[in-house]
């Protein structure tokens, strides 16, 4: 999908470049490229989530548009490639787990409009600098997420957690993962990301799970999962609202 | 940002962070902070509301981003990104899009 929107607007001068956050490196991402026939984008990867603390990265997919001479001109919001509906509205196979139907669900409820990053971009294409979807400074740097200290010293912790983890120290990062997400709870990688390396599950819906085993749960080290999470914020608050050009 | 040896050079840690340690203070894009007296890592970290988190187990210790602006941001000057291609081999730069309109994608397998 990514793909097919840079084929599309790389003639017009906007290059998509996309980056795989995983702590674990390429391995997991490798089904997803392979689905790809040629890949001619720029596709990279980040396994310290450093655009999470340099960008404001809080969910995927979001995007940041920057600009010809690198300044930043949309912050960090999500961005949908394509103009499908979400995964929740897709045909479910009938022997799926009742814990990935339920998830299946509440995606379907993530109020998002998936049509405005599709909107905007091509619009961004075609007139440049004078699209209304092109935020000035102030704009951008207040559209970008909030950043007290908790939220900063939650990236310190995410930080050391995967540190920890990359030299094998499981416990030590699970703590500083579980501080990450009590001090910055709207940060959805920070969470996804410890879930997913802490999923037990075995097979293909292993990556997708993002919680308990069933029938395991004292084994658990998280407070939050997938799916009690977004019940308890609500699937309206899953992405940051973006900020909306000028009637 | 990893900080294995605390004794580094504050000016390498703070541009490794993106801040470039000026007369006039610690600069990013159009912004400086004014540093004071402040010279060292715990100090200008101090200054620019970066919180500094040790490990107990390991020597190790994470600065965290800063907190001047209240946002992810503190100006609309893209940061330098360097990170590793997936698809062929080598770097990628964000530098290396002057002159490119780039849509930074973020995405995951989980």
């Amino acid at each position: 999908m990514w793909e097919d929107l840079h084929r599309e607007l790389s003639p017009q001068g906007i290059d998509i470049v996309t980056v795989c956050l995983d702590v674990e490196g390429i391995e997991g991402a490798e089904p997803d490229l392979a689905a790809v026939d040629e890949v001619t984008h720029i596709a990279v990867v980040d396994q310290t989530h450093v655009i999470d603390e340099l960008f404001g990265i809080v969910n995927v997919p979001m995007a940041v548009w920057i600009d010809e001479d690198l300044n930043i001109v949309r912050p960090a919001e999500f961005a949908w490639p394509g103009d499908r509906e979400g995964a929740g509205a897709a045909q479910l196979p009938d022997d799926l787990p009742e814990r990935m139907v339920d998830m299946a669900q509440a995606a379907g409820q993530i109020q998002v409009d998936r049509l405005f990053f599709g909107t905007a971009v091509r619009d961004w294409a075609q007139h440049g600098a004078r699209s209304n979807y092109v935020l000035s400074e102030d704009q951008v740097v207040a559209g970008s997420v909030r950043r007290g200290q908790d939220e900063a010293t939650a990236a310190a912790h995410f930080e050391l957690g995967q540190a920890l983890h990359q030299r094998g120290d499981i416990d030590g990062s699970i703590g500083h993962f579980r501080e990450a997400h009590r001090l910055d709870p709207n940060n959805w990688t920070y969470k996804r990301q410890a879930w997913e390396l802490a999923s037990r599950v075995e097979g293909p819906l292993a990556r997708f799970w993002q919680g308990p085993v069933p029938g395991q749960e004292d084994e658990w080290p998280y407070e939050g999962d997938w799916l009690s999470d977004i019940t308890a914020v609500g699937p309206k608050n899953y992405y940051p609202e973006p900020v909306m050009p000028p009637e | 940002m990893l900080l294995s040896d605390q004794t580094v050079e504050p000016g390498e840690v703070f541009a490794a962070a993106g801040w470039e340690i000026k007369p006039e203070g610690a600069c990013r894009g159009p912004v400086c902070v004014p540093l004071g007296e402040a010279t060292t890592v715990q100090a200008i970290a101090q200054r620019l509301g970066m919180p500094l988190v040790t490990s107990d187990s390991h020597d190790l210790a994470a600065l965290g981003p800063a907190t001047v602006s209240g946002r992810a941001l503190t100006s609309a000057v893209a940061p330098d990104l360097e990170l590793p291609l997936v698809v062929g081999d080598g770097v990628w730069r964000l530098a290396d899009q002057r002159g490119r309109r780039t849509v930074m994608v973020a995405w995951a397998p989980w």
